[in-house]
C-alpha cells in the first residue's frame, strides 16, 4: 500500500508539462495498474472539485483521493512552494476558500504567506507539506519552524524531501518527512510510483492517517488488531518464574536484544508450543546447517529408479548369465556304435520311424509362446479398464464399448491363431517323442546301440544364442547415458544462479574417475569388474572359453551384489555456476539456504539470525522483500535478530525486546507505530522502541536513515 | 541358401568328416570323441549361420561304415542349421548388411 501526497492532474502554471493533464479513464487505468492507495491532488494554486469528485467516484474502493493545492509561497521575497491537504469531509469549503484567495489573480503569478496558509486552511484539518532542503522551490528552516509556531498540531507539519533516500536522510535526523511523486508525465507514473513511500499499516481514511501521524495509541492498536494474532503462553527456561505470554501476528514478530538474552530458547519454545498444535515447525539457525548437506552431495539419501529413465534393470538376464551352462554336443561314437552294429532283428528293420530325422521343435514353440504373451497384455488391458471406473466416467459408456468390441476381437483372433500354433508344437513334440521312444525301445528289444537323432549343434547354438541375448541386452542397457538431474540451488547475485547437479553414469568396466561412487552401496563394490567381465564374456559368445569367463565372473569377489543394472550406478553430486564446477563460500551458502527457507510455503516461519554470514546490500534488497511478502501473505514470522536491516526495515507489528540486568531478564513488546515497548511484568519503565533499536542492533542508525522508504513511524 | 561341400577323409588312423566353408574347412574327427573340437566347429558354424542360412552336401562314393555315419550326420545337421538359423532371426541376432 503506497502513498503519494503531491500529484498534479492538470497543467495549470504555464512552466507545467502538458503530460501533466490526464482523463479520468486514463487516471482510473493507471491507479489500477499501481500499489497507490492514497492520493493527493495537489494542482498549482488551483482546485477543481468537479475533476476531484470524478477521479475520486470513479477509483472508489480502489484508491482513496484527497483534495489538496500546491501553493506558492512568498516569505522575505523568497519564493517557495507548499502542499496542503485537507480532509476530504471539508472538500466543498476548501474549493470556496481557494477560489476566494486565488480569485481573479493568475495561478502563475498568485503568491500566499506563511502566515495567510495558516490562517486560512488550518480550520479544514490539514497537513502542511513544504518543500524542503533539496526539493525546489523550498521552505527554510526558519519559515518552517514559523509555520510550526502558528499551527495547533506540529505533527501535521510533514518535509517534503526530493526521494526516498533524502527522506530518510531527514528522518535520521529527528525531521518528520515524506516524498511524493510530483508527477510530470502520467505515462511514466505506474513505474515512478514503485518508489513511492509505504504504508506498513493499512490506513482507512484521512482522519487516521492523521492520528498515526500523532501516534495515537488507541489508532494503532485498533488497526493492530484487525491482524490476526493469538497470545501463546511458553516456558522457553523451564522456569515457572519466567514462564511468558506472548502476542504472536500473522506478520512480522521480531525478537531482539542483547546476546544471552534467551532469544534462541524462545524460538524453540515456540516451535514446541507449534508443533503441539499439529504444526510442523523447527528453528531455522543460520550456519548450523551445511549446504553439501542440504543437497546431499553426499548422496546418502539419493533414490534412483532407472525404469524411469529408460533403462532395464536387466536383473533376469544377470541371474541367467551367472547361471549358464554348456550344452554337451552328441558324441560321434555313438553314431560309430549305432552303425557298426549289424541290426539282425527283421521287424525292427522294417520300422522306419526310428529313420526319421527329428523336426524343429524350438522354433515351433517359441511362435506359440508368441501368441500368449499378446493374449496375456491384451487380457490385461482388457482388465485395466474394465476395473477403472474413473476411466469410463471420462471416456463414456458408448467408446468404452467400442474399444471392448475391438478388444474382443483381438483377442478372439490371437486365441484362434494361439490354438493353431499349440497344435502345431504339440504335433512336433510328440512326432519328436515318438522317434525317441521308438529308438530306445528298438534299442531294448533289439540290444543294439541307440540310434543318436540329433547331432546336439541346435540345443548348444541354442544356448549360446541365449546368453548372447541377454550379454547384448545388459550392454545395451550399460551403455545408455542419463542427463543430469538439475535442480536450482539459488541466486548469487551478479555471479549468476546456482545449480546443484548430479551427473549418472552407468559403469561400463572403463570409468576409473574416483569422483563417481556408488548410488546404492556404503560398501566397495565390484562394480568395474562386474561390467569389464561382461564385456570380455561378450567377445567370447562363439568360442570354447566362454563358459571359462561366465566363471571367472561369478569368482569376483563380491560379484553377487551386483545384480541389476541399478547396482551398476555411479553418480556424481556438485554445485554448478555458470556450467562451471563450483564451491559455494559460507557466505553465499548461508544466502541460498536462507532464501529457500523463505521461499518454502509454511504458515509459521521460525528463524534466528537470519543475518550471518549475509552482506546488508543482500539483507536489505532480498531478505527483507521476501519477508514482507511472506508477511503480507498472513505467515507467521518470527525472527530473532541483532540486524537492523530486519528488526527496523520491515517495520514489524510486533518487536520483542529481551533485557538483561543485574536483577534478571525482562520482556517488552511493543511497535515502531507507536515507538514504545512495554515491560510484560511491569517492573520496569516503557522504553523508546526506536531509541533502543538503534543502541541494540547492529547497524541501528543507518537502518533509520533509509527508513523513508516505508513511511510507519517518523 | 547356400549348400557347402562335406567330404569324407578316410586313413589308416581313422576318418575325418570334412565341412568347407568357403576357404575354411572344419574338421570332424569320426573315429575319436573330442567334444572340445566338435564345439570348436559348432561355434562356427553359429557364426557362419549369422551371415546366412546354409546347408552342406556330402560328396561321397564310397558305401561304407563312415559314409552312412556320416551321411546321417548331415542330414540331422541340416536341420539343426536350419531351426538354429530361425531362432537367430528370431532373436535379431543376425548379421546386418553395412
Amino acid at each position: 500500500m503506497r502513498i503519494d501526497i503531491h500529484t498534479h492532474t492538470k497543467k495549470v502554471k504555464q512552466g507545467d508539462s502538458e503530460n501533466r493533464n490526464i482523463d479520468v479513464d486514463k487516471f482510473t487505468e493507471i491507479i489500477k495498474e499501481t500499489d497507490v492507495k492514497i492520493l493527493a491532488i495537489t494542482n498549482h494554486n488551483h482546485f477543481d472539485n468537479e475533476q476531484y469528485t470524478e477521479f475520486k467516484t470513479n477509483v472508489e474502493g480502489i484508491c482513496q483521493i484527497w483534495p489538496g493545492i500546491e501553493l506558492d509561497i512568498l516569505e522575505e521575497e523568497r519564493k517557495s512552494h507548499l502542499i496542503i491537504i485537507v480532509n476530504p469531509k471539508n472538500v466543498e469549503a476548501f474549493e470556496k476558500k481557494v477560489n476566494d484567495i486565488v480569485g481573479s489573480t493568475s495561478v502563475d503569478t498568485f503568491t500566499i504567506s506563511i502566515d495567510d496558509v495558516v490562517d486560512n486552511f488550518n480550520e479544514f484539518d490539514a497537513i502542511f507539506i513544504p518543500h524542503y532542503h533539496s526539493k525546489k522551490p523550498n521552505l527554510t528552516d526558519q519559515d518552517i519552524e514559523k509555520m510550526l509556531s502558528k499551527i495547533s498540531n506540529p505533527n501535521r507539519v510533514l518535509k517534503e524531501a526530493s526521494n526516498s533516500i533524502s527522506a530518510g536522510i531527514y528522518i535520521n535526523h529527528g525531521h518528520n518527512s515524506i516524498h511524493g511523486s510530483d508527477v510530470q508525465n502520467w505515462n511514466d507514473y505506474v513505474d515512478n510510483s514503485k518508489s513511492l513511500p509505504e504504508l506498513r499499516l493499512p490506513v482507512e481514511s484521512f482522519e487516521q492517517f492523521c492520528l498515526l501521524l500523532d501516534k495515537d495509541d488507541a489508532t494503532i492498536n485498533t488497526i493492530l488488531n484487525k491482524k490476526k494474532k493469538e497470545t501463546i503462553q511458553i516456558n522457553p527456561f523451564n522456569s515457572a518464574a519466567e514462564i511468558m505470554d506472548i502476542d504472536i501476528y500473522n506478520d512480522i514478530n521480531i525478537l531482539f536484544g542483547s546476546k544471552g538474552t534467551g532469544k534462541t530458547d524462545i524460538l524453540k519454545a515456540l516451535s514446541k508450543y507449534y508443533n503441539g498444535q499439529g504444526f510442523k515447525t523447527e528453528v531455522y539457525e543460520s550456519n548450523s546447517k551445511k549446504i553439501d548437506d542440504v543437497f546431499d552431495l553426499k548422496g546418502t539419501q539419493l533414490k534412483i529408479d532407472i525404469d524411469e529413465l529408460g533403462i532395464d534393470d536387466c536383473s533376469v538376464e544377470l541371474a541367467s548369465l551367472k547361471n549358464a551352462t554348456e550344452k554337451e554336443v552328441t558324441s560321434l561314437s555313438k553314431y560309430l556304435l549305432y552303425y557298426s552294429a549289424d541290426a539282425t532283428n527283421k521287424i525292427s528293420k522294417n520300422i522306419k520311424v526310428d529313420k526319421f530325422t527329428p523336426l524343429d521343435e524350438n522354433a515351433s514353440k517359441r511362435s506359440y509362446e508368441d501368441t500368449k504373451s499378446n493374449f496375456r497384455v491384451f487380457k490385461e488391458f482388457k482388465d485395466y479398464y474394465s476395473d477403472d471406473v474413473k476411466l469410463k466416467e471420462i471416456i463414456g459408456v458408448e467408446l468404452l464399448s467400442e474399444l471392448e468390441t475391438v478388444v474382443d476381437r483381438v483377442l478372439e483372433k490371437i486365441s484362434s491363431e494361439s490354438g493353431k500354433r499349440f497344435t502345431d508344437y504339440k504335433s512336433i513334440s510328440f512326432f519328436n517323442n515318438l522317434i525317441k521312444l521308438f529308438v530306445s525301445e528298438i534299442s531294448k528289444k533289439t540290444g543294439q546301440p541307440e540310434k543318436p537323432t540329433r547331432t546336439g549343434f541346435s540345443e548348444y547354438a541354442s544356448n549360446r544364442i541365449a546368453i548372447e541375448k541377454d550379454v547384448k541386452k545388459i550392454l545395451e542397457n550399460i551403455s545408455k547415458s542419463i542427463e543430469p538431474i538439475i535442480e536450482e540451488v539459488g541466486n548469487l547475485g551478479d555471479k549468476g544462479k546456482l545449480y546443484c547437479k548430479t551427473n549418472l553414469v552407468i559403469q561400463n568396466g572403463k570409468i576409473a574417475d574416483v569422483k563417481y561412487r556408488h548410488i546404492n552401496s556404503t560398501t566397495k563394490i565390484p562394480q568395474k569388474s562386474v561390467a569389464a567381465q561382461i564385456e570380455l564374456i561378450s567377445k567370447h559368445i562363439n568360442v570354447n572359453t566362454l563358459f571359462e569367463k561366465i566363471d571367472e565372473l561369478i569368482k569376483i569377489e563380491s560379484s553377487e551384489s551386483v545384480s541389476s543394472i541399478s547396482d551398476l550406478l555411479l553418480f556424481h553430486k556438485h554445485f554448478t555456476l555458470n556450467d562451471d564446477f563450483y564451491t559455494p563460500s559460507n557466505g553465499e551458502s548461508s544466502m541460498v539456504l536462507l532464501h529457500n527457507e523463505l521461499m518454502t510455503d509454511k504458515e509459521i516461519y521460525l528463524i534466528d539470525e537470519p543475518e550471518k554470514s549475509l552482506g546488508n546490500d543482500y539483507i536489505s534488497e532480498v531478505i527483507v522483500p521476501l519477508i514482507r511478502a511472506r508477511a503480507k501473505s498472513g505467515k507467521k514470522i518470527i525472527i530473532a535478530t541483532h540486524d537492523a536491516n530486519i528488526a527496523v526495515r520491515t517495520l514489524p507489528y510486533n518487536s520483542i525486546y529481551r533485557e538483561h540486568d543485574i536483577s534478571g531478564y525482562y520482556t517488552y513488546t511493543g511497535n515502531p507505530f507507536s515507538n514504545s515497548l512495554i515491560c510484560s511484568s511491569e517492573k520496569k519503565v516503557n522504553l523508546d522502541w526506536k531509541l533502543i533499536s538503534m543502541k541494540t542492533l547492529e547497524g541501528g542508525k543507518s537502518a533509520f536513515g533509509e527508513r523513508g522508504k516505508i513511511y510507519g513511524n517518523t | 541358401m547356400a549348400t557347402h561341400n562335406a567330404t569324407i577323409e578316410r586313413n589308416d588312423s581313422g576318418a575325418t568328416l570334412k565341412l568347407a566353408l568357403g576357404e575354411t574347412v572344419l574338421d570332424i574327427l569320426l573315429t575319436e570323441d573330442k567334444p572340445n573340437d566338435v564345439k570348436t566347429v559348432f561355434n562356427k558354424l553359429l557364426e557362419q549361420l549369422k551371415s546366412g542360412v546354409f546347408d552342406f552336401n556330402l560328396s561321397d562314393e564310397k558305401e561304407d561304415l563312415y559314409h552312412h555315419i556320416c551321411k546321417e550326420y548331415i542330414t540331422q545337421l541340416n536341420s539343426e542349421l536350419k531351426s538354429t538359423y530361425k531362432e537367430l532371426e528370431d532373436n535379431e541376432l543376425l548379421k546386418t548388411e553395412e
